[in-house]
């Protein structure tokens, strides 16, 4: 019998529990499951100087950390042993804590920390449609010339259940290339994504090797499809986005079937041995904590071969995921005020990077044609429309500066376009990384090469304390940015140090809700 | 990259055996690392390198690729092309990138 915890306090930063073997416990709020954790496993776990000896701190998940405002009956347990089972006040807020999303439908937290609506709480009529949109999708894909099968969560919940997982929230694909090279794979990849864009899917693209499909099921629940490649690679078999283990291609294919809610779905050849490389061994016991945790190798491999366009695009997306309800944000940073004095006012601009679209809204209706790039469009999705709706003259686009064909394509089309231009860039070198820093010096290279002038504003290395996380930024040394940009064929025709400095904006989390950082600008030149 | 040996490859070697080559030391600094604590520190501060440098090469893939992957949808299409045309292949590359 393992050693349970003691629940010695529970507060809105989260958990105190004693010391205990590796258990899983359930939190339950007003009596519904909304959380899983291991003990020894979970995220954020630290130990606890204040509680008795062995005891640790669990946070709670972000998100979920977020919705506890407010008195609800809470309840932790392990199996049938209940630890925990009271009412709490996690906060001022006057409401039960109800943890639904704004159609009214339950939550709970799922294995990446977020909160979404597990597939236990969906209705019949919701299951119905997301394995309609599979079939298609998987229809598609063998039009694509690959050959897909369940695998991961969707598979796992077939052979054990024949249902989805109840926890789980996504259907995950994946198909075997017929190529060995991680640049084939990659291309194959691009390739299986044009041919479902062209077939009329919604996609995002997680990395050389995966992507997802987006789906918007008639009751308004969003879900997605993942499709992983794989391959075998020297007796291996890599799958994207967990797996690299010795393999047969013979548990592979043929494909055989399995059925998921009374429907027939393409399965590995042998699935079982897919789940133990996947789950190990105890993959048949149910464990709605699970998180993937491969090996440092692995990890290092697959991260080596396919990763780094999506850095730090998660928390983008969040920061910007309600700024659509946001009010509207009109005050121009000190940056956009400064390219307005200096060019002259038919002069196109480029705004990457743009977040919410304010400089780039201010300097359109100064009389510049702007182009607004930001790889997380959440972020100007609200001044979009209105531009579109009002004639601002603004437009934007979604551009990831992480991923290279990206910038070659709005490089070469800025670069086809007539007229003076200049290129606005604040806090992106600061907020990419090395990667996308090199890309963006591309782009302004490309972009400008008729001539014009990058505008350029980033924080400088803090002495002390170092800057805030949230912010998403770290220090540049001008003088690299100096030497990085000559590289590219610019000079410097500007520069100084500068506060950067509270504007009074609305709160997005961002570098505006702060008090003033030190910060550079420069002013770079590419000559015709 | 430490003394590559630039000649043939005489038969299919293991990932162990072309780590070797690249990088000669690792078949005698094993033994080396046994001899006392400055070994194994070298020895650590080798497999770090190694770390790094097959990173470095790793990483080449996805920048080929999406290279590759410009030329061929990209550029061959808009060499051959009229200027409209040389805007539908631009436009059509950018709708079909998704997000």
């Amino acid at each position: 019998m393992p050693r349970l915890p003691e629940v010695v306090d529970v507060d809105r930063a989260g958990l105190l529990l004693g010391d205990s073997d590796d258990v899983l416990l359930d939190v339950l709020l007003d009596g519904r499951r909304v959380w899983s954790l291991w003990t020894e496993r979970v995220a954020g776990r630290t130990p606890s100087p204040s509680g008795p000896p062995g005891a640790v701190a669990v946070p709670w998940p972000r998100e979920l950390a977020q919705a506890l405002d407010g008195p609800v009956r809470m309840t932790v347990s392990c199996g049938e042993t209940v630890l925990l089972d009271r009412e709490v006040v996690m906060g001022p807020g006057p409401d039960r804590v109800r943890l639904v999303d704004r159609e009214g439908r339950d939550l709970v937290v799922d294995n990446h920390g977020r909160l979404a609506v597990a597939f236990g709480d969906q209705g019949e009529e919701a299951t119905a449609l997301l394995l309609d949109a599979t079939a298609r999708l998987l229809a598609d894909l063998e039009e694509a010339g690959v050959e897909p099968f369940v695998a991961y969560g969707t598979l796992l919940g077939a052979v054990r259940e024949g249902s989805f997982v109840g926890h789980d929230n996504d259907v995950d694909l994946a198909y075997l290339s017929s190529h060995e090279h991680p640049v084939d794979v990659i291309l194959e990849s691009y390739r299986v994504q044009r041919h479902l864009i062209r077939a009329g899917h919604d996609t995002t693209r997680y990395s050389g090797a995966a992507f997802r499909v987006d789906l918007t099921v008639s009751d308004g629940t969003r879900r997605t499809i993942d499709v992983f490649a794989g391959a075998l690679v020297e007796g291996h078999l890599m799958l994207m986005g967990e797996l690299w283990v010795p393999y047969d291609r013979s548990a592979l294919l043929p494909r055989t079937s399995v059925v998921l809610e009374g429907r027939s779905l393409p399965a590995p050849a042998d699935p079982e041995a897919l789940l133990a490389a996947t789950y190990g061994p105890s993959w048949r016991r149910p464990d709605p904590a699970f998180a993937y945790a491969p090996p440092a190798a692995t990890t290092r491999r697959l991260d080596g071969w396919f990763r780094g366009t999506r850095a730090a695009r998660n928390h983008w997306d969040r920061r910007y995921s309600d700024a659509v309800h946001h009010g509207p944000v009109r005050k121009p940073h000190d940056l956009a005020r400064l390219l307005h004095r200096r060019e002259a006012e038919d002069c196109e601009v480029v705004d990457v990077g743009c977040g919410r679209g304010q400089d780039a809204v201010w300097l359109a209706r100064r009389g510049h044609p702007v182009l607004g790039l930001d790889f997380s469009p959440n972020g100007f999705a609200r001044l979009h429309a209105r531009s579109q709706e009002e004639g601002w003259g603004a437009d934007f686009a979604s551009m990831n500066l992480l991923e290279l064909r990206q910038v070659m394509l709005w490089g070469a089309r800025l670069a086809r376009r007539e007229g003076p231009r200049a290129v606005l860039a604040r806090h992106v070198a600061d907020a990419t990384s090395d990667r996308g820093r090199r890309h963006l010096w591309r782009l302004a290279a490309m972009a400008l090469s008729g001539g014009g002038r990058l505008y350029l504003e980033f924080v400088l290395p803090p002495a002390d304390p170092p800057l805030p996380q949230h912010l998403l930024l770290h220090g540049l040394d001008p003088d690299q940015v100096r030497s990085e940009v000559l590289a590219r064929g610019a000079r410097v025709v500007e520069e100084a140090a500068v506060d950067v400095t509270h504007t009074g904006q609305p709160p997005a989390g961002g570098i505006e809700d702060e008090t003033p950082l030190r910060g550079y600008r420069m002013v770079m030149e590419w000559r015709a | 990259m430490n003394a590559p040996d630039e000649r043939p490859d005489p038969a299919p070697a293991g990932p162990v055996d072309r780590l070797r080559r690249l990088a000669p030391g690792l078949r005698s600094r094993p033994a080396a690392a046994g001899e006392g604590p400055d070994g194994l520190e070298a020895l650590r501060a080798r497999v770090a390198d190694l770390e790094e440098e097959v990173g470095e090469l790793r990483r080449l893939n996805l920048r080929l690729a999406e290279l590759t992957d410009v030329v061929q949808e990209l550029l061959l299409p808009l060499a051959s092309s009229d200027p409209a045309r040389a805007q539908e292949v631009l436009d059509r590359y950018s709708a079909e990138l998704g997000r």
